[in-house]
């Protein structure tokens, strides 16, 4: 079923019927490009499933609460990023708990049947890795999906000034952690 | 910007996952069955029930949001409430003056020791002193 308009769309999910009769396609539109921008984030595959299925969850949920006033992509994006950073530091608490010690995210990735990079591109993710939550977001999202800085404004609701300056600085520390670690 | 590019001709932009196989085929389809959503084709019966329940649990919601100021400050005054009730039978637990002093208490049994004589003497009538000489002699 093509994609209908975005303001049909809002349309529809103001009501129940619409709802469910949009809904399933909106999720066919968007599992995929949430489940990448999720998989940068939380790196394993099967933690993306998790969020991603968690991610739709909650949209629906909160369908009453949809205004219309930002793109259901947008939205959903929204979403998605939350609940994949909710994710990571419920895992680093549970990690931060463990009495065993955590194997580098370079090594985690190269054992990882669904990593299709080299060392070079392990030892990138790991310094993505390293990068507090905003920088992290705003350099997968500028880096990978070439967004710009207007969309990522609307999604994560900073100001383009400051994410250009959040995106420098994470280059910047991701050149300087990738020549120490190379 | 130099860095940038440098990282770019180095590795690319293309993320460097993979997904298994088939995994987005049913992908939505999965993910649809996960969720509450009623897959019955909406009859006019359904439709309106389905519309009560939209309706009680966007209001519901709105009570909710409404109400929660009032539920918070309810909780906290009656944490404080227990919390005071707790302190204060502590303190009334673990007072000394709220305790009788070892000496107080063998004064105490004394008295009641001599309480139970004048009693048993009143009952039998015999004299307090003709009692005691009889004890003092066992």
């Amino acid at each position: 079923m093509p994609l209908p308009a975005e303001s049909e769309m809002v349309r529809l999910l103001a009501n129940p019927e619409g709802c469910q009769k949009i809904f399933p396609v909106i999720v066919d539109q968007y599992s995929q490009p949430l489940y990448w921008k999720i998989r940068s984030i939380v790196l394993s595959h099967d933690d993306a499933d998790d969020v991603l299925q968690n991610t739709f969850m909650k949209a629906w949920k909160n369908l009453p609460t949809f205004q219309g006033k930002s793109k259901i992509s947008t939205w959903l994006f929204r979403i998605a990023i939350n609940e994949a950073l909710d994710f990571l530091r419920h895992q680093k608490s549970m990690i931060q708990t463990s009495s065993d010690a955590e194997p580098g995210i370079a090594n985690r990735l190269l054992a990882d049947e669904y990593f299709d990079g080299d060392r070079g591109q392990a030892v990138l993710q790991e310094a993505i890795a390293t990068l507090p939550d905003v920088q992290r977001t705003v350099f997968t999202l500028r880096y990978y999906d070439e967004l710009k800085y207007s969309e990522i404004s609307k999604i994560l609701g900073t100001s383009e000034g400051a994410l250009k300056a959040s995106y420098h600085i994470a280059v910047q520390k991701i050149t300087d952690y990738v020549r120490k670690h190379q | 910007m130099d860095s940038e590019q440098n990282i770019q001709s180095k590795y690319g932009n293309r993320r460097p996952f993979k997904a298994p196989a088939g995994y987005f085929d049913n992908l939505s389809q999965r993910i649809m069955s996960q969720l509450p959503i009623n897959n019955e084709i909406p009859s006019a019966n359904n439709t309106s029930i389905d519309m009560d329940c939209f309706k009680m649990s966007s209001s519901r919601y709105s009570m909710i949001r409404r109400f929660r100021p009032l539920a918070i400050a309810a909780v906290a005054i009656g944490i404080v409430l227990a919390s005071f009730w707790t302190l204060s039978n502590l303190l009334l637990k673990h007072n000394p003056s709220s305790l009788p002093s070892v000496a107080d208490r063998s004064t105490e049994n004394t008295d009641a020791v001599q309480d139970g004589f004048e009693q048993a003497a009143d009952y039998i009538m015999i004299d307090e002193d003709d009692m005691y000489a009889y004890l003092e002699g066992e």
